[in-house]
């Protein structure tokens, strides 16, 4: 469910991974944020990352099963949030 | 350079010539400060080598073979840490706000983050801290226009502070003839790592950085623990043909290496193999091993994440078949101390060695070890496989995994999935409470096995990291000797055969006290088995008996030193010296 938000566009989920964000499938996240050119945000509990540095969403390290928000902001923000939703649904580690 | 001689510990045999490399670069970089009008073009120029490095990495990536995909991933989150925004537009954003060159821009950067990751409380983060310094690495060398590691120098000798597990993974061994290091034991992962891939190897070498110069030219004799810096013309000469001769004696034991260990009075035992991944089946193949003595199954469990068992079981199973008809013997997970699963290390141990680790924490973590024990049982009908449980201190420890055995024979039958019933069930003899109910467990088990380095370590009271007692570290210690009878006796007491699988069995000292103990099986490095088989042939087993009688009869660790060396000396001759001894001490005459 995206929202519009004066932050910009926001998409709430929750992780199910076994493990967690650790290097690969952070690296893989990294990837998929770089090929939109909207700036996008990871936000959690423990706070924010850049979701295109896999550094920022390593050092981040939401738990397994965390409540995450993305917020993107930029021409292609909604789509970005689309694929990248769809990405961590997909995600497996 | 002047020529210098240093000492350490041989943990893998042989002699290499070669010239020196760091693993780890240890120059320092450019330290500039710039005037404002450079500033783009430092700028361009770190754009530019981070670009160069994924290029690099992404050649490397394609030229990884089918077999190790999972260095693609080491690869991939490489090439991603050489792009990220994070850690480029600092470096970039450092060049402009303080005036300064690339280099020391993108060192300040590494180094902060680096900090960062360090100071995290997960361990798993902490460890990248490693990958990220490595990636800078890559990046400081495509800056300085140094060529990429993978085009390298030639035959060289590899000199680290230390080796772990994650940097030999990452390591490009190939043209490393030697390894150095100033950490580490006889039975530290360097040590074990070295002698899996028959490169010469010395550890706890003091005073090896400040010696030691890159590309320098430098002689391992793995033999003597001993390294040579700055050679002369005499030295290079000797060792030439020192090294010469000891492959050719090598040469000699691994072409005789199928034939059997049949001591010269007739007495037959096992020689065999310690294996760590499915890598090593090739070399396992020409060591002419009487089967698995130990295969580890740790390294499929240090990737970060947990293996499938699907994963688990096309491992297992490739080892099973290759082997057959011969047995392969499976330690199931032995995780703790040194070396951490990410769900254990969130433990805090203050003390792993003593903490949950082997059957202990198998059996808190029941999944893990269900997972491991299906594909295990699944993979057993490839061929002839046993299981050994790691760390076991007790009989209720034997009966809980029989017990788990039955359910998952129920629950595989019920889904009806292929698997062996029945496989063999040995325990591991390393704990002193193990030693002295060994009578009781060998009743419950199907064979016995000795990890002779673990059980020094847990008799005598010592921490294998800890080199202030490492001189305690003392395998002739009559209490050693005296558990090594007793859980030999003891198992033949009950029919069941005892082998050997410690480090003390690739010693020649050691495996002429065990052979004398009537130990069934001895196992080792693949490396090892052709010079032990080589050894055995040439031994009486009314020899050895004579000798571990006195052995046991003594108290004094010094003269069944001597004993031992003198009886070696006249069953061997000069070859004794083409078998390293890491164990008993070197310096003795």
């Amino acid at each position: 469910m995206i929202e519009e938000t004066p932050r910009g566009l926001a998409l709430r989920l929750t992780l199910s991974l076994k493990n967690g964000l650790h290097a690969r499938p952070a690296a893989r996240l990294a990837q998929e944020a770089q090929r939109h050119d909207a700036d996008i945000l990871l936000i959690c509990d423990n706070g924010e990352a850049d979701a295109k540095s896999m550094l920022d969403v390593l050092s981040l390290s939401p738990a397994p099963d965390a409540e995450l928000t993305l917020l993107a902001n930029g021409p292609d923000a909604r789509v970005a949030l689309q694929s990248l939703a769809q990405f961590l649904a997909n995600l497996q580690d | 350079m002047a020529r210098a001689v240093l000492f350490g510990i041989p943990v893998s045999p042989g002699i290499a010539i070669g010239t020196v490399r760091f693993m780890h670069d240890m120059r320092q970089s450019e330290e500039r400060h710039i005037p404002s009008e450079e500033i783009p073009q430092e700028q361009i120029a770190l754009r530019a080598a981070a670009a160069g490095v994924r290029t690099a990495l992404a050649q490397t990536m394609r030229n990884v073979p089918e077999e190790l995909a999972e260095y693609r991933d080491v690869i991939a989150a490489q090439m991603e840490l050489a792009r990220d925004p994070k850690l480029l537009n600092a470096a970039l954003a450092r060049i402009e706000r303080k005036g300064i060159c690339a280099a020391w821009a993108l060192d300040l950067t590494i180094e902060e983050l680096c900090e960062l990751f360090r100071g995290m409380d997960d361990p798993y983060l902490r460890d990248r801290a490693q990958d990220i310094r490595a990636v800078g690495l890559r990046i400081r060398e495509c800056l300085a226009g140094v060529l990429p590691r993978e085009a390298d120098k030639g035959p060289s000798l590899l000199v680290a502070e230390d080796l772990s597990p994650a940097d030999v993974m990452e390591l490009d061994l190939k043209g490393v003839l030697g390894i150095l290091t100033v950490e580490g034991g006889p039975t530290s992962h360097t040590a074990i790592l070295s002698r899996g891939l028959r490169i010469p190897a010395l550890v706890g070498i003091t005073g090896l950085l400040e010696t030691a110069n890159e590309n320098e030219p430098a002689i391992v004799d793995g033999l003597s623990g001993r390294v040579l810096l700055g050679p002369d013309a005499a030295d290079l000469a000797h060792y030439t043909a020192r090294r010469d001769e000891y492959s050719r004696w090598v040469q000699q034991t691994r072409r005789n290496a199928c034939w059997p260990a049949e001591m010269c009075d007739g007495v037959r035992v096992r020689a065999q193999a310690n294996l760590e991944s499915p890598d090593e089946l090739p070399g396992f193949a020409e060591s002419g091993a009487d089967g698995v003595g130990l295969y580890r199954t740790e390294f499929a469990y240090l990737k970060g994440e947990l293996p499938t068992e699907e994963e688990l079981f096309r491992e297992y199973a490739a080892v099973v078949a290759k082997a057959a008809p011969q047995r392969v013997v499976f330690r199931t997970l032995d995780v703790g101390a040194d070396k951490m699963l990410r769900s254990q290390a969130s433990l805090k141990e203050p003390n792993p060695a003593l903490g949950l680790r082997g059957i202990r924490f198998c059996l808190r973590h029941q999944g893990i070890f269900r997972t491991q024990l299906r594909a295990l049982l699944r993979a057993g009908v490839a061929g002839n496989a046993a299981l050994l449980l790691p760390m076991i201190s007790g009989l209720g420890e034997v009966q809980s995994v029989r017990r788990i055995l039955r359910e998952l024979h129920e629950e595989l039958q019920a889904q009806n999935l292929a698997h062996a019933t029945g496989l063999p069930l040995g325990v591991m003899i390393e704990t002193p409470a193990a030693v002295l109910i060994c009578d009781v467990l060998a009743r419950e088990c199907d064979f016995l096995s000795i990890g002779t380095n673990d059980l020094i370590h847990y008799l005598m009271a010592i921490d294998r990291n800890n080199r202030h007692v490492a001189y305690l570290n003392e395998p002739l210690h009559p209490a050693v000797m005296r558990s090594l009878k007793r859980i030999i006796d003891a198992g033949h007491r009950e029919g069941i055969g005892v082998s050997v699988c410690g480090e003390l069995a690739a010693d020649p000292c050691g495996l002429a006290i065990l052979l004398g103990m009537g130990v069934d099986a001895v196992s080792a490095a693949p490396c090892f088995v052709p010079g032990i088989k080589h050894m055995i042939r040439q031994l009486r087993a009314s020899t050895c008996q004579e000798l571990a009688h006195s052995i046991l009869m003594s108290t004094d660790v010094q003269t069944c030193r001597h004993m031992v060396r003198e009886k070696l000396h006249q069953s061997l001759g000069p070859e004794l010296a083409f078998h390293t001894t890491s164990l008993l001490g070197q310096s003795q005459p």
